[in-house]
């Protein structure tokens, strides 16, 4: 009876495997399938004339030219991207759209394709701020204010008193002054006679250029308010380790936070500082 | 026995090393060797005309069969261009001339702006710019640090008036105090005096700045004419231009839009 027994459940057993096996091959094999067809999807030569389309328009040609859905991340559709392509294939054309913009790509399965920003994991420390802010702006407002191409190892020290000696942060300071100015000039040569009568000339219903120079003005003021520290470099020393600070006591009274940088030709000393009263020396908790 | 095995194991490892080296080597050759692409050698020749950055890259299409993307259209609507040369030297030029960098991938150029004109701007599309100032608020908010930007004096005076006889004493000395020498809780008071000083104060601007354009539909600009123009030498347009909008707490805002028709040099 036993053996009866041990015989079935070793058939079963069997079949349980025979059948799990199979339709592990038959997964594998659809998605070896899947991947095949991605690869050869992928090879299909692209043609296009020469155009200035938004970045959404440009993707539905491709999507079209493909038989695939490539679509960005939806912030990003506006952008508009110069482009010409003779017998390309696909693949190679969003390798180039991610490294003329600092994106990236990914197939996100069912015939998909979806276009996104670079993102770097960053470590959640104070140091690693001035990088995430960096990382946040458009590639070519980076290039506007000369931000350094951000990436995740902190270990590649950005000086902010290395910038201010090579005057990097002086010529982006005249050149969004400059960008300002001509912004500003433009929106106001745009304002009709009958306009200048103290009414709201709407958001909503201005053209598209005086939108797009409002939001400049908008934008550009405000990189204007960012310490460089944090926008086109890393922090000072002190604050990228504060366990590295020095504390100095200046005319007795104004206590300073600093780090002291000395080298062949200079000592430079970074940092801040107020007005304090000491202690009476007692031992105390702060 | 044991020296066939000896000698087979250490042939084993031969052939990995000098895989590994291959590896490095081959590795090396192509971190060193900057091939230039086909494409960028073939003759490239146009007569002097002026013509837009689009023709100049209809015609290295036409004679060198070359794929181009670039960021934008560029602000220079046309340049007097003549050559006869290579696509690799014209592409220089035609960059140049329209203010952009250039490269290649996977056998496309990439047309980069490189600002290097002053009348050159970046691309600015509102949602795209939503997007950056919200996580550049999500990066000030990333560590923990008071949000008054004036906090760190009080902080700093706390922890002056903490400080023990020895540690006052090196100060009134005129020598310097490491954080290391602070206790704990000192170190962490001047920790946090240290980030609010750092990320406090631009914090506000970008928090208003993200309010501003997630409800910039309800924005408005007024031009008021000037009643009065005021004193000195700079021409000034006769209207003050206002840029109204409203905080989080419903609260109508005006600012003026500053503009001199000097601009400083």
């Amino acid at each position: 009876m036993w053996r009866q027994s041990l015989v079935l459940f070793c058939q079963s057993l069997l079949s349980a495997l025979l059948i799990g096996s199979l339709l592990s091959s038959v997964s594998a094999q659809t998605k070896d399938s899947a991947a095949t067809s991605l690869s050869e999807r992928l090879k299909t030569r692209i043609s296009l004339e020469a155009g200035t389309p938004p970045l959404a328009e440009l993707l539905a040609t491709l999507s079209k030219q493909t038989g695939m859905t490539i679509q960005a991340e939806s912030y990003l559709n506006s952008r508009t991207v110069f482009s010409q392509f003779d017998g390309i294939s696909i693949r190679a054309v969003l390798d180039a759209l991610a490294e003329l913009n600092d994106w990236t790509w990914r197939d996100t399965g069912d015939n998909k394709i979806l276009i996104t920003r670079r993102r770097l994991r960053f470590p959640t420390e104070a140091a690693a701020v001035p990088r995430r802010i960096q990382a946040s702006i458009p590639k070519d407002i980076r290039t506007f204010l000369k931000i350094p191409q951000p990436n995740a190892d902190l270990t590649q020290y950005f000086s902010p008193i290395a910038l201010v000696q090579t005057d990097t942060v002086e010529n982006v300071k005249q050149h969004t002054f400059m960008l300002l100015n001509q912004v500003k000039a433009e929106l106001i040569a745009s304002l009709k006679p009958t306009e200048i009568n103290g009414e709201p000339l709407r958001y909503k219903e201005m053209d598209a250029l005086r939108q797009k120079n409002l939001l400049t003005i908008l934008i550009f003021t405000n990189f204007e308010q960012v310490p460089y520290a944090l926008l086109q470099s890393d922090l000072p020393p002190y604050a990228m380790n504060p366990a590295s600070a020095l504390l100095q006591l200046e005319g007795g009274t104004t206590l300073h936070v600093r780090t002291i940088i000395e080298d062949a030709r200079r000592r430079t000393k970074i940092g801040f500082g107020t007005q304090v009263k000491m202690g009476n020396g007692e031992e105390k908790n702060p | 026995m044991q020296i066939r095995r000896k000698l087979r194991s250490s042939g084993r490892m031969t052939a990995f090393l000098l895989c590994l080296f291959f590896a490095a080597y081959r590795q090396g050759l192509t971190q060193n060797q900057t091939v230039t692409p086909a494409f960028l050698k073939k003759p490239f020749r146009a007569d002097a005309a002026t013509r837009t950055f689009a023709q100049y890259a209809k015609m290295l299409r036409e004679q060198c069969g070359i794929s181009l993307i670039a960021d934008g259209i560029p602000l220079k609507e046309n340049a007097e261009l003549e050559f006869d040369g290579t696509a690799k030297a014209a592409l220089n030029r035609i960059a140049d001339a329209f203010d952009f960098t250039w490269t290649t991938k996977s056998g496309i150029v990439l047309m980069n702006k490189r600002f290097k004109s002053k009348e050159e701007r970046p691309q600015i599309n509102l949602p795209e710019m939503r997007q950056m100032t919200k996580e550049i608020v999500e990066a000030f908010h990333s560590i923990k640090y008071n949000a008054d930007p004036q906090q760190w004096k009080p902080m700093l005076q706390t922890l002056a008036q903490s400080f023990t006889r020895e540690q006052a004493q090196t100060l009134l000395e005129g020598q310097t105090l490491q954080a290391t020498q602070l206790a704990p809780q000192q170190r962490e008071l001047l920790t946090q005096a240290i980030y609010t000083m750092t990320f406090a104060r631009p914090l506000p601007a970008w928090e208003m700045l993200l309010y501003r354009l997630e409800n910039i539909s309800n924005s408005y600009l007024l031009a008021k004419p000037r009643i009065e123009q005021s004193e000195g030498d700079e021409p000034q347009i006769p209207f003050d231009l206002f840029y109204v909008s409203k905080d989080k707490n419903g609260k109508l805002l005006s600012e003026t839009i500053p503009y001199s028709l000097q601009p400083k040099e």
